[in-house]
């Protein structure tokens, strides 16, 4: 049986993460990747984790999964707990269920042996020992809510980034984890595939799931999130909500990309030729402070 | 002789019956700077793996500068094409970043000596601003970096044409400015550049001609305007316009305004 307490509100179930002083160095290096990272992520939020390449964001991902310490060694202090126990006393078996991590290269997580990918969805329900309708019923769901049913008798190595980057994310889905850990979930993905996949993160958050995305490029998520954290060199240097970070990322450098139209509208603020009170995180909302500012 | 590329009666079917590419006629001239878009699995990949020879036509000829690439020595191909591919990890191969950014130049039998082989590499990773890491292993690299590499293998060849496979995916906003700094620098000193990218905003800001792939087969070729401002065409083949062209909709303003600076003037001019 799990040693977790769920935390059970009506049908959902729902799980925080909490990193307290947290620090870790891999193996043979000598700078942290992470450094005294202190965040508390309430059970059923969408945390978007952003910094530039080498800012941690992988790191920070792989201490919420368990990766980091059960895989990967290295030196930690400081701690980090899922619904209030401390990961390291947690077996992988036992986080398996809770947290579900989708790597940034969808390669490294495909098992390599599936001859389809429903037989990659069913992989690691196999190991758990999921009953043989439970599972099939779960992968017929999750190939559905991936928009990935087309594929289901495809070999998972012959398929596109895009398409890997989708089974992926449903081979995590199927087990249902109450934390979902996505880094870079998007970047291998069409338009059209990326819109697909921020409405279902949408759907799964609102059914309360906590969602934390790492990337590098946040400005599509900002309207899903209730925070955006950024790193810096393994550091915590913004916690607040996405309009508010919005505004940082514009004057602070961070290596986060900021879209040109997010710029050229602090651009508009600075000569007065846009009204708002706060930073626009949509295109309607851009349009509207210009309108706003035509109208006065 | 200038570079061309001219793709005639292009046919790529994959084993298993599936056409990637669909009787492709294109002809890119030396020195544009052109965006290939469209669905994952439109045939992006596969119609640019023929510039250089990577794939074979199943029916059709890419001619390079008049030559038919299917019949061209790899060494001679190397000579004209650069391509760097979608992801680092297919292409590194080298224990060191200077023997990966100098492999080709090796191979390619371009008659150099070594002070000009030396120099071209060290040039090469200066560029990409990979100098501090040129004795490293590219694989303890991250994957900007790793991707900056691939640039740098591919910049060595100095080659009249260079194919980005999706050159601005993962990059940081560092990443990202370098990259267009490069892709300007290629264009303006005549070379081709054609990219593959999902990233329309980045397609926008740096490529003058886009054409736009659906089911292997080209349905809309033009100048990046014309065709990012046909909003319902582009909704067609699954992509979409540039903020910049969706926001000067959303104005009343017209859609074919592709810089950020154009649409906040126009916006200044019109209230004033």
């Amino acid at each position: 049986m799990c040693m977790y307490q769920r935390r059970n509100l009506g049908a959902m179930v729902m799980a925080s993460v909490h990193l307290k002083e947290f620090s870790y160095s891999y193996p043979f290096t000598s700078s942290p990747a992470l450094n005294t990272i202190d965040l508390m992520i309430p059970s059923g939020s969408f945390v978007l984790v952003a910094g530039a390449g080498g800012a941690g964001k992988t790191s920070f991902c792989y201490s919420v999964s368990g990766l980091i310490p059960h895989f990967y060694k290295g030196q930690s202090e400081g701690t980090v707990c899922i619904n209030g126990t401390d990961i390291t006393n947690v077996t992988m078996h036992d986080l398996t269920g809770l947290v579900g991590q989708v790597f940034q290269n969808p390669h490294n997580q495909l098992s390599c042996t599936a001859q389809t990918v429903r037989e990659e969805l069913a992989c690691t329900m196999e190991n758990l020992g999921i009953e043989s309708e439970v599972m099939h019923r779960r992968i017929q769901e999750t190939l559905g809510m991936c928009g990935i049913e087309h594929l289901a008798e495809r070999l998972p190595t012959s398929l596109s980034g895009g398409q890997t980057q989708c089974v992926v994310l449903a081979s995590v889905l199927v087990l249902q984890p109450d934390i979902l850990v996505l880094d870079e979930p998007l970047s291998q993905l069409d338009p059209h595939g990326r819109q697909l996949i921020i409405e279902l993160l949408k759907k799964l958050n609102r059914e309360g799931k906590t969602i934390i995305v790492a990337t590098v490029n946040p400005a599509e998520l900002f309207h899903c999130a209730d925070k955006v954290v950024v790193l810096t060199d393994g550091a915590i240097v913004c916690n607040d909500t996405p309009r508010r970070a919005l505004r940082r990322l514009l004057t602070a450098s961070s290596g986060v990309l900021v879209p040109e139209i997010l710029r050229m509208v602090a651009q508009a603020q600075r000569q007065g030729c846009w009204s708002g009170d706060e930073m626009p995180i949509t295109l309607d909302e851009i349009a509207e402070g210009f309108r706003t500012w035509q109208q006065t | 002789m200038a570079t061309n590329i001219t793709v005639r009666g292009l046919s790529h079917i994959f084993e298993g019956n599936i056409t990637a590419l669909d009787c492709i006629n294109l002809n890119i001239s030396q020195g544009e700077c052109v965006a290939v878009i469209g669905e994952n699995g439109a045939g992006k990949t596969t119609l640019i793996k023929h510039f250089n020879g990577l794939l074979q036509p199943s029916a059709g000829t890419v001619y390079l500068a008049e030559e038919d690439v299917a019949i061209m020595r790899s060494p001679q191909v190397a000579r004209l094409v650069g391509f760097v591919f979608q992801n680092p990890d297919d292409q590194i191969f080298n224990q060191t970043v200077v023997d990966e950014v100098g492999y080709g130049l090796r191979l390619a039998d371009l008659k150099l000596c070594n002070t000009e082989i030396r120099d071209r590499i060290d040039a090469a990773l200066q560029r990409v601003g990979l100098t501090g890491q040129r004795d490293e292993n590219p694989q303890d690299l991250r994957f900007q970096h790793r991707r900056m590499v691939t640039i740098a293998s591919v910049l060595v060849m100095e080659t009249d044409i260079v194919i980005l496979d999706e050159p601005a995916m993962g990059q940081d906003q560092y990443g990202l400015d370098l990259l267009g700094e490069i892709i300007e620098q290629l264009t303006s000193n005549g070379k081709t550049v054609i990219i593959v990218s999902h990233d329309m905003n980045f397609s926008a800001a740096y490529c003058k001609r886009i054409v736009v792939l659906q089911n292997g087969k080209v349905i809309s070729d033009g100048g990046v305007a014309d065709i990012f401002s046909q909003h319902d065409l582009l909704a067609a083949a699954h992509v979409y316009p540039p903020n910049v062209s969706k926001l000067a909709v959303l104005l009343g303003l017209s859609p074919k305004i592709m810089k950020e600076t154009e649409l906040l003037s126009q916006l200044i001019k019109h209230n004033i």
